[in-house]
């Protein structure tokens, strides 16, 4: 049974409107939270859905003065060192895992994958005094190790099936070049699966980024990660909307303005990889 | 962009990340206090402060303060450290635990500090406090409580007491006056609730508000030792007493009768205050800590100051207590015991609570301040002036529950209390769950040494 | 010995800092921990003892139990809904996927705060639209009610994640071949029959492994939950992460904070455990 042209028109039409509205409630709030950073004290509460009239930077002054824009700078610092390490280890794990046979490579495998499913609540206490004992309590590179290590499972998941989609010609013909097992890995492997490193990089970037708990506990000086730090920051000005919703501002955009630069390689990297595991 | 590039990116961000924790001297913008340290010369002692005074005014109080001991000791480097106050508490113990304490710190007296004292976090201060009489600038009713097994751990800075603020203008109206009694106290409130105003303003969204009301009621109807017998997990006390349920019931009656504002639970202290400032509710009970506040700040109207008045807490007729305590608690300073900055430490202590300074800190703050002498007609408003003088001629003044409960105990309490709000739990229960977590706790006590 | 050599730097840095410490956290929960005290003592179940008769934990037991049921049963059906319907590579479509992503970028503190301000109870702009549209004051407390307050927030959980299983269900609709949809629109199948003929059996595996994720990450919930609500009012929103956290943090109870990351623990292998069973049952079947 065939539909008539016009009624099927009208069920586009009418899932579009749909979607339309759906993706209004996606965006909205960030939306309204991004107007209303940019009114004046009262007219939040009392004119929600007003245009900030007339629109001030004050409430972005009140944030700055706060230390974000120092966190903001904490955050890049040590999602940049993590991120890097997590693909080096990874990366370094995953030609082994995909390419190399020897003895233990599956149960080695499984215990690397195991813990993904560990919730990072499990290991907070334990961190929080082993870090305290070494003298690194407040410290940021108290995260460090933990944060790379809860990064590898996904990360080895994810660049072994990359890894393992290189044609076995290439690297037949590598070695008869005389390559040895680490100039191949530099040399060949990385660069050919560089949308699987850069998907990885995004994915565990952004986990640390936001990654909230491990950083509440250890990081108790004034040394903060801008989850924390924002945290925070509503904490003391929670009765300023306009200050808080500038410092969501401060930390949200950004990083949507990089997703939005960056999504094709997001979404295709998770379309390719991260299912089909 | 090629992978070595990349990588000798990392290399400069781990560079940076290593220096940016312990050195900012090339920061372009000069970082705000609190976020980042300020850094001086090398070679000065560095004294970590930890306060909790974030708001205003306290906050540019204490770096004024801050700027002129600077100024006269060039050799300690000064931080101060801001926390919330209501994040301190578990940011302290965090930093405590984790062996990166500031070398002062602000403590809650009571239980609160006796667990730093059991674990040997903290310095025994009784022979400085004998030096120069420096323990003989304190109010006395302010010193107790920081006092544990006959030794002084910490220093008292200001006092907090709590009291009914009441609308001078809203009571006139109807011909009311100041209750003496609670019995009257609920006569009042029930002239405003049949007008449809809601006459008591709470906030108990911080879970602490509410236990003020029956922490009062404790002391009046069981009396002051036998309560601070039970709230001690060293003593024998279980809170046997019929009066710890009178009381409950008794603050369960206000609220069954919706003399508390509405949704108090959901209620932020902003909020609360605004009831108060717009003149929505008549009473509200706060302390010290709100007076300056109310008086004159950006969240209130211009001259509010003289639109409200206190009155002292209720007395209950044939209650065991003293009816003429008053309620609060200093809070104050204490030394971490594993500082490298011992005398440096206490150099900063002293200037805190000298004369001088301390008369400063009531000018800016309008807190009574536990430093003799400090409160007076040049520094004061009559309002602080009257709190102080009240003070002086109380026969005690009896702590809030929160502080001097273990832990474990307070929050079970806090949190089953405030259940009685909506009615979702009687005051049997709230009863019985302090009692249990108090057992529980006291169990443990025994084990430690 | 070569393969060796490049998995240990991997295999070191996750035994040193994420193995042991998860095996001490767990052994912690055996223990009465108090580092302010300096106290380390062996206690065995007692932790377990004293939370299992904590009536805030079995709250948050059952509202975790809650959110599972509420999360998959709002976000998969949606994200289903999503993913059929954008599958395609118009322009429209992919700037919508995009869209229903973007929550996902922002740190989950950040969407506490702001659905705390949107969402107040006296001065948010949900009660003003609301307010707007019935033309009279409209003041629900929303999060600070404990009737309303932990669907809020579970609400707010569908909006952050439900863009993310959008494009777990895409990578699994794109696998299945263009052609069995051809032929059935030539057989006039509607949209609505081709979604529940083809999509939704082929999409079988691909929904259990989603529905896993969804049990699991609603077992961890922390970030939302403690910026909006901190487990409260009075304990209605209390779930095993804020109540771990006030365990350990609030009350200094470490061991039995530890015994609480046990029980997420022991809950999140038994949803490991339940999918797998049944993607054999479905391996089975087809």
């Amino acid at each position: 049974m065939t539909r008539s042209r016009p009624a099927q028109m009208l069920r586009v039409v009418a899932l579009r409107a749909l979607l339309v509205a759906l993706a209004a409630i996606a965006a909205g709030p960030v939306v309204w939270a991004a107007f209303g950073s940019l009114k004046q004290g009262r007219d939040i509460t009392t004119r929600p859905f007003a245009l900030p009239r007339p629109p001030t930077l004050r409430n972005y002054g009140t944030a700055v003065e706060a230390g974000l824009l120092w966190q903001w700078l904490h955050s890049v610092l040590l999602t940049s060192v993590c991120v890097l390490l997590v693909l080096l280890l990874a990366s370094l794990a995953s030609y082994a895992f995909s390419r190399l046979s020897f003895r233990g490579r599956a149960p080695l495998r499984t215990l690397l994958l195991s813990g993904m499913m560990v919730p990072v609540h499990a290991v907070l206490i334990p961190l929080f005094v082993a870090a305290g004992r070494m003298g690194l309590a407040g410290s940021p590179i108290s995260l460090v190790g933990p944060y790379v290590a809860f990064s590898l499972p996904l990360s080895v998941l994810l660049l072994t099936t990359y890894f393992a989609e290189v044609p076995r010609e290439i690297e037949d013909a590598a070695r008869l070049d005389g390559c040895s097992d680490l100039r191949f890995w530099w040399h060949v492997l990385i660069p050919m699966a560089r949308n699987g490193l850069i998907t990885v990089g995004i994915l565990q970037g952004v986990w640390i980024w936001n990654e909230y708990p491990m950083a509440l506990v250890m990081l108790t000086r004034s040394w903060k990660t801008l989850p924390v730090g924002l945290a925070a920051f509503k904490g003391q000005y929670h009765a300023d909307w306009g200050a808080v919703l500038a410092g969501l501002v401060i930390v949200a955009v950004p990083l949507l303005a990089l997703f939005f630069a960056f999504q094709r390689w997001i979404v295709r990297g998770m379309t390719a990889g991260a299912v089909k595991s | 962009m090629g992978l070595t590039k990349l990588l000798a990116l990392g290399c400069a961000a781990a560079a940076c990340v290593l220096a940016s924790t312990d050195c900012r001297r090339s920061a372009p913008v000069s970082p705000p206090a609190g976020a980042v340290p300020v850094a001086t010369g090398s070679g000065a002692t560095v004294v970590r402060f930890g306060s909790v005074w974030v708001n205003e005014p306290r906050k540019s109080t204490l770096e004024k303060v801050a700027a002129e001991f600077r100024a006269q000791h060039p050799e300690i480097d000064l931080r101060i450290e801001y926390t919330q106050p209501d994040d301190y508490k578990a940011a302290i113990r965090t930093a405590v635990a984790g062996g990166d304490a500031p070398d002062v710190f602000f403590v809650w007296p009571g239980e609160w500090l006796r667990k730093f004292v059991r674990g040997r976090q903290v310095l025994d201060l009784t022979d400085e406090l004998a030096k120069d009489d420096w323990g003989g600038r304190f109010i006395p009713n302010a010193k107790p409580l920081f006092e544990y097994r006959g030794r002084a751990w910490g220093v008292p800075m200001l006092m907090q007491c709590a009291y009914f603020l009441y609308n001078k203008g809203m009571f006139a109206e109807r011909g009311l006056a100041p209750p003496k009694t609670w019995d009257e106290l609920l006569e009042v409130c029930e002239t405003f609730k049949r007008e449809g105003i809601s006459p008591i303003g709470l906030s108990n969204k911080d879970k602490w508000p509410l236990h003020h009301y029956v922490s009062i009621l404790w002391q009046r109807i069981v009396g002051e030792d036998r309560v601070l017998d039970d709230y001690d997990t060293e003593s024998e006390g279980a809170f046997s007493d019929p009066g710890y349920l009178d009381a409950l019931r008794m603050v369960r009656l206000f609220a069954d009768r919706g003399y508390f504002s509405e949704n108090a639970n959901g209620t932020s202290r902003e909020t609360f205050r605004q009831l108060f400032a717009s003149e929505r509710v008549p009473i509200i009970m706060t302390g010290t800590w709100d007076l300056g506040v109310l008086q004159k700040s950006d969240e209130v109207p211009e001259g509010f100051g003289d639109k409200w008045d206190m009155f002292p807490l209720p007395e209950v007729p044939g209650g065991r207590g003293s009816q003429a305590y008053m309620m609060g608690a200093p809070d104050g300073y204490a030394v971490w015991a594993d500082t490298k900055s011992r005398d440096a430490a206490l150099t900063w202590l002293r200037f805190l609570t000298s004369p001088d300074v301390a008369q400063q800190l009531v000018s800016g703050l309008q807190e009574l301040v536990c430093v003799k002498g400090a409160v007076n007609e040049q520094t004061a408003g009559d309002k602080l002036l009257r709190y102080a003088t009240d003070l002086e001629a109380a026969p005690g003044v009896t702590p809030w529950a929160d502080i001097m409960l273990e832990s474990s105990v307070r929050e079970a309490y806090l949190d089953s209390l405030s259940g009685t709000l909506d009615g979702t739990v009687s005051p049997e229960d709230v009863l019985t769950t302090l009692r249990n977590a108090h057992a529980k706790a006291r169990a443990e006590t025994g084990t430690e040494s | 010995m070569v393969p060796y050599v490049f998995v240990a730097p991997a295999l070191l840095v996750f035994i040193a800092f994420a193995l042991i410490p998860i095996v001490l956290g767990l052994c912690a929960a055996a223990f009465r921990i108090d580092p302010v005290l300096r106290v380390c003592e062996y206690v065995g179940a007692r932790n377990f003892a004293t939370i299992a008769s904590d009536t805030p934990f079995r709250i948050a037991l059952r509202n975790n139990l809650l959110w599972v049921v509420l999360s998959i049963g709002v976000q998969i059906p949606v994200a289903l809904l999503l993913a059929a319907a954008l599958a395609d590579q118009s322009r429209f479509s992919r700037v919508m996927r995009t869209v229903f992503f973007s929550p996902l970028v922002i740190p989950g503190v950040a969407i506490g705060i702001m659905f705390s301000i949107v969402l107040d109870g006296q001065l948010g702009a949900l009660n003003a639209a609301l307010s707007w549209i019935q033309g009279h004051q409209v003041a629900v407390g929303w999060i600070a009610d404990r009737r309303w307050a932990l669907f809020c927030l579970i609400g707010v959980a569908c909006w952050q994640y439900t863009g993310f299983h959008m494009m777990v269900l895409l990578a699994g609709i794109q696998d299945i071949p263009v052609e069995l949809y051809e032929a059935a629109e030539i057989d006039g199948a509607g949209w609505w029959q081709r979604l529940a003929r083809i999509t939704l059996p082929l999409l079988r595996r691909v929904l259990l492994a989603d529905m896993l994720l969804v049990a699991i990450g609603s077992v961890k919930v922390f970030d939302i939950v403690q910026v909006m609500t901190q487990g409260g009012p009075n304990n209605a929103t209390e779930v095993l992460g804020t109540y771990m956290y006030s365990q350990a943090f609030m009350s200094e109870r470490m061991g039995s904070g530890a015994a609480v990351a046990v029980v997420m623990l022991g809950v999140t292998l038994a949803f490991a455990l339940i999918h797998s069973r049944l993607a054999r049952l479905e391996a089975g079947a087809s």
